[in-house]
């Protein structure tokens, strides 16, 4: 049986999000997001900096099959692709009518970035937000 | 992105990064309004249909949360009683994580302020923070 999971908690997050940049500005959201992202996903970091890429995978793997994403993930061993057709986050939002934060998936940027960094691995990342869509490319720099 | 089942960790770190920066008020401001305006479809739900709105909207999350809990309600009442939270046995078994201290009171906070506006009384009594087990509950004023 699917594991449950409580979908509007991406709206809480999103509705958070916009709060923090409403009353205090692009800033404060941007350190909260690196935060997040130190705190929230640094074991992750350390695992992809120990492990590789397939860490990363095994984690975007986990989290988008319970979402039930439309999305693809190619690893060829030396750059990981993951192409999202349909965010969930974006897609729950919508049926909700909430109204979504315009920066949100820049917001998911910065917090992936930093994860990134952490593990000393480089990226690239192209968002459609309207579309509810995204190619987000991860490589380690071995110069 | 942030998946669903991460959002209690990231919610948790938005109570530590708004106190350490702002201070306590900050923190408590950001609960009156996710109550006031996040909240919406529970005040809907209370306001349109009492305590059978409440069991519709309590049955759904917590199941959905998987938690681990008992609702009781009749007439006049409605409660409660939380035996494993999940916010908190998540955040007790993420690594790396310093929970919020305070990180119950904002149960407190974000359903006060909607049931007491349609006719009832609400308390919660934590047993346990640590583990996540209290009892909350509203009650038909008279």
């Amino acid at each position: 049986m699917p594991k449950r999971i409580h979908k509007d908690f991406h709206g809480l997050l999103n509705y958070g999000l916009k709060y923090l940049e409403e009353n205090y500005g692009r800033k404060a959201v941007e350190y909260y997001l690196v935060q997040v992202a130190d705190n929230v996903y640094g074991g992750l970091s350390k695992r992809i900096k120990k492990q590789g890429l397939k860490a990363l995978k095994k984690h975007l793997k986990r989290i988008f099959d319970l979402e039930e994403a439309k999305y693809k993930i190619y690893n060829d061993g030396r750059r990981l692709l993951l192409e999202v057709r349909r965010c969930p986050a974006l897609e729950h939002m919508g049926k909700r009518e909430y109204p979504v934060m315009k920066r949100f998936c820049e917001c998911d940027g910065i917090i992936t970035k930093e994860i990134c960094k952490n593990a000393g691995i480089e990226l690239k990342i192209k968002y459609n937000q309207k579309k509810g869509s995204c190619i987000q490319e991860f490589w380690k720099d071995e110069r | 992105m942030i998946s669903c089942t991460e959002t209690v960790l990231a919610y948790n770190e938005m109570f530590s990064f708004l106190h350490k920066r702002y201070g306590k008020k900050a923190v408590v401001k950001f609960w009156e309004d996710v109550s006031d305006e996040f909240l919406r479809n529970l005040r809907e739900l209370v306001k349109e249909k009492g305590i059978k709105g409440m069991r519709e909207y309590w049955g759904k999350v917590l199941k959905e949360e998987e938690a681990k809990y008992k609702i009781r309600y009749g007439r006049d009442f409605f409660r409660i009683e939380m035996y494993r939270c999940p916010s908190v046995g998540l955040l007790r078994r993420h690594k790396g994580i310093n929970r919020y201290k305070d990180y119950c009171k904002h149960c407190d906070i974000l359903y006060r302020r909607i049931i007491e506006d349609y006719g009832f009384s609400y308390s919660i009594e934590y047993m346990d923070n640590k583990k996540g087990i209290c009892r909350v509950e509203a009650r038909k004023i008279i």
